[in-house]
């Protein structure tokens, strides 16, 4: 019998997702020949954390143009607009499926070493972050260089910003190497720690820190695709736990903020996850 | 007066679509996208 075919049939067809996404998203081969296409593309924010910053990249950051708005004393209707209609419609998806720097991370961790699980306390961190270096920061903490407030997130935390754009910008401009202080070592000095850290654990930036995610994972619990755990299917083989990016018991955890709906859990043979959308003819019992 | 949350989550998920959806019509309406793009041409 011809066996069906599943999108979702192995974690590699996530990677290879992620990659394209990493490689649009970052515009690396069509920036150079098509300029047009990245003067258009510029001026959309989409919902995963890609520094608009990075020489090649053709998207704007949502994190860093929300920041942008409030230090011109502007709300950024168009940027929460979009993060509204994507949480609604996929909640966290595009973390697991498009994210450039959640990709890095994962690549990170299939380095085989001895592996941990991250506190669960931490997990409330990047709410905090949010609040803090996204939304109080930039509208009220002045810099004492400029006198003025600063996407404060960027500039202290925003480790994509530094892989991305500080580190190539330093590289391939000499006229900056004047201009590197304690901040610019901080920032790499955070990033080798994110990076160090994804080897031992899974996504530690994303599920401790990104400000991003923690908004989008709000709407895990009422997105459009969602998520349902069928216990009578359950055979407690655990691999669904064994195979989630993010550290969490899918069987308890389905519409957890903490889930990137990378489907992993899905395409287990048991089929106790189920993922159905809220127009979905047959929606599987709820326990 | 108690409302079961399969109740209250479809409304919360159509109240996300419109209040996005008009907020992108604001931001378009108010010509974010160039101040977007400018900001990031010259960071």
């Amino acid at each position: 019998m011809k066996k069906k075919f599943s999108f979702y049939a192995h974690n590699w067809t996530r990677l290879f997702v992620l990659f394209i996404a990493f490689f649009v998203i970052d515009g690396h081969f069509y920036v150079k020949y098509y300029p047009q296409v990245k003067e258009f593309l510029m001026n959309i924010p989409i919902p995963v954390l890609n520094c608009y910053s990075v020489p090649s990249t053709t998207f704007a950051c949502p994190i860093g143009t929300f920041q942008h708005f409030l230090v011109i004393g502007y709300f950024s209707f168009v940027t929460v607009g979009m993060l509204l209609l994507v949480g609604g419609l996929v909640g966290r998806w595009t973390c697991g499926w498009l994210c450039p720097f959640g990709f890095v991370q994962e690549l990170i961790h299939l380095i085989p070493t001895r592996k941990f699980e991250i506190p669960h306390w931490m997990r409330y961190i990047k709410y905090i972050v949010l609040i803090v270096f996204v939304v109080i920061m930039p509208l009220f903490v002045t810099s004492k260089d400029t006198g003025m407030t600063e996407t404060w997130f960027c500039k202290l935390v925003c480790p994509a910003g530094t892989l991305g754009a500080g580190i190539p910008h330093v590289l391939m401009d000499d006229g900056l190497h004047d201009l590197i202080g304690i901040m610019y070592w901080w920032k790499i000095a955070f990033l080798l720690i994110v990076l160090v850290a994804a080897l031992f654990t899974r996504r530690p930036f994303c599920t401790t820190i990104c400000p991003l995610g923690g908004f989008l994972g709000l709407f895990n619990k009422i997105s459009f695709l969602k998520l349902r755990f069928i216990e009578d299917r359950c055979y407690n083989c655990n691999l669904c736990v064994r195979d989630c990016p993010m550290g969490l018991d899918p069987r308890k955890d389905f519409d957890s903020p903490e889930c990137i709906r990378c489907m992993n859990c899905v395409q287990k043979k048991c089929f106790a996850i189920r993922k159905y959308t809220s127009i979905s003819t047959e929606i599987p019992h709820e326990n | 007066m108690k409302i079961k949350g399969q109740t209250v989550k479809p409304i919360l998920l159509f109240l996300s679509f419109i209040i996005g959806f008009f907020f992108i019509l604001i931001g378009i309406g108010m010509e974010e996208f160039l101040e977007i793009s400018g900001n990031a041409l010259t960071l």
